[in-house]
């Protein structure tokens, strides 16, 4: 002990510079957006490639888990395209919204759930049409949105994240609140804005709206529990229908009538 | 002992408001771009302590960045040339003491070695300020380009200012 703090009397000049330095470089890369795009860059890259490697070792272990999942989506998929094409009309009329959302498989390589701030980074990027602020679905529900981007791979930032709202609404009627993680459970998060007129039940779905960045009617969650808060409005807590301990397989939307709904949003 | 404080203290002073409100807006051709308040990092005594240099050097650097947008580039810069500034000394140095001179001077040194020393010291400064801001290194030989024609003025600046407040 006193031979480690004699050394670093012994070359304090040299550490107090280390750390002198540190925050002016600090500043440099957290305040100046060119700087910030280049070290986060550098960093997204390095963090990808490493995971992707560690992810073609560990993948074996979870094909049981993803070809279970992959067997029901298949199944419920089927079963949307039979009921269609049974009650299709002979012409369909051309709705310019039809052809909407296109979905870019993404493999899952690296994850979170036990920081206040989660991220996802998957190994699909630039090169293969993925933009921030693209929505990011699974078989079992939202994940979360794309955050930054580099060639290869992407980060997302996932719902498992306090500076993510998502505004759902509730299945049965239409009302709707905004949904944050509370930071503890990775299954659990709280629901805002309901007044307590409304009527809820424990086991309501959560769907998404459609207003923001994700299609509508993905399913967020369920109502756990319902409690009347302290001002007008209830304290519900939601249960997450995606388990993201178990999360492998996800889907980048595409939302090809984006940017004219945001040209339209901008006319006030 | 307070009178040099004092010194040292306008100095600081009315460097950096020089540089903020005046220097600043010079920019000629976008390649020469002065700075002439390192001049307080290389005038501060000989006998300053090495953590006062790089906490004096933080400050000073911190002061002109609150006037830019880039904020962080020139305390890098600074902190930089407070780390170096022993060891140039060093290198410069006749003897292995100094005399009893309080300050780097142009009258007691000559002029030689006052300009060996300002040059090293804003190259280094410059060096570090121009690459900090650009982060990258494909356009190396203008950057270069830039460390140099701004060394060159600011050193001028300084040899002019030396003259001028040290005329005895």
């Amino acid at each position: 002990m006193i031979t480690l703090l004699r050394f670093l009397l012994k070359h304090y000049f040299v550490l107090l510079f280390a750390i002198l330095e540190s925050i002016a470089l600090m500043f440099v890369v957290r305040d100046n957006p060119y700087q910030n795009s280049s070290i986060n860059n550098l960093a997204l890259n390095f963090n990808g490639f490493v995971a992707m490697k560690q992810d073609n070792f560990s993948h074996y272990l979870h094909l049981t888990d993803v070809n279970e999942k992959l067997a029901l989506e298949n199944d419920l998929l089927k079963n949307q395209l039979s009921q269609r094409i049974m009650f299709s009309s002979p012409q369909p009329s051309i709705d310019s919204s039809l052809n909407r959302y296109h979905y870019v498989t993404a493999k899952v390589i690296n994850n979170s759930i036990n920081k206040s701030y989660n991220y996802i980074i998957l190994n699909k990027g630039k090169l293969d049409g993925i933009e921030p602020e693209m929505a990011v679905i699974s078989s079992d529900g939202v994940v979360g949105i794309v955050h930054q981007v580099t060639d290869h791979f992407s980060q997302v930032m996932s719902v498992l994240n306090e500076k993510l709202p998502i505004t759902c609404k509730f299945k049965k009627n239409q009302y709707f609140g905004s949904f944050v993680w509370s930071g503890h459970d990775h299954r659990k998060g709280n629901l805002n804005n309901i007044p307590l007129h409304l009527e809820v039940k424990i086991g309501d779905t959560l769907v998404s709206t459609g207003f923001g960045i994700f299609p509508e009617g993905i399913l967020v969650g369920y109502v756990s529990k319902a409690e009347k808060g302290n001002s007008n409005f209830y304290k519900i807590e939601v249960e997450l229908s995606n388990d993201f301990r178990k999360l492998y397989y996800v889907y980048v939307v595409k939302d090809s009538l984006k940017k004219e709904e945001e040209t339209i949003e901008k006319i006030k | 002992m307070f009178q040099s404080l004092f010194k040292d203290i306008i100095r600081f002073i009315l460097l950096i408001l020089f540089q903020v409100l005046i220097l600043n807006n010079i920019n000629m051709g976008g390649m020469i771009n002065p700075y002439l308040y390192i001049l307080f990092i290389l005038l501060l005594p000989f006998e300053t302590p090495r953590w006062a240099l790089l906490i004096l050097a933080f400050i000073t650097g911190f002061s002109i960045d609150f006037f830019s947008q880039q904020h962080g580039l020139h305390t890098a810069a600074c902190v930089i040339l407070g780390f170096l500034r022993p060891s140039v000394l060093k290198i410069f140095n006749p003897r292995e003491n100094y005399e009893k001179v309080k300050e780097p001077n142009l009258q007691i040194y000559g002029f030689t070695w006052f300009l060996k020393y300002a040059l090293l010291c804003t190259f280094i400064h410059h060096f570090s300020l121009f690459y900090l801001e650009i982060f990258r290194l494909s356009d190396f030989f203008i950057t270069f380009g830039r460390v140099l024609l701004s060394t060159i003025f600011t050193v001028i600046l300084i040899i002019l200012s030396q003259y001028l407040f040290y005329r005895r």
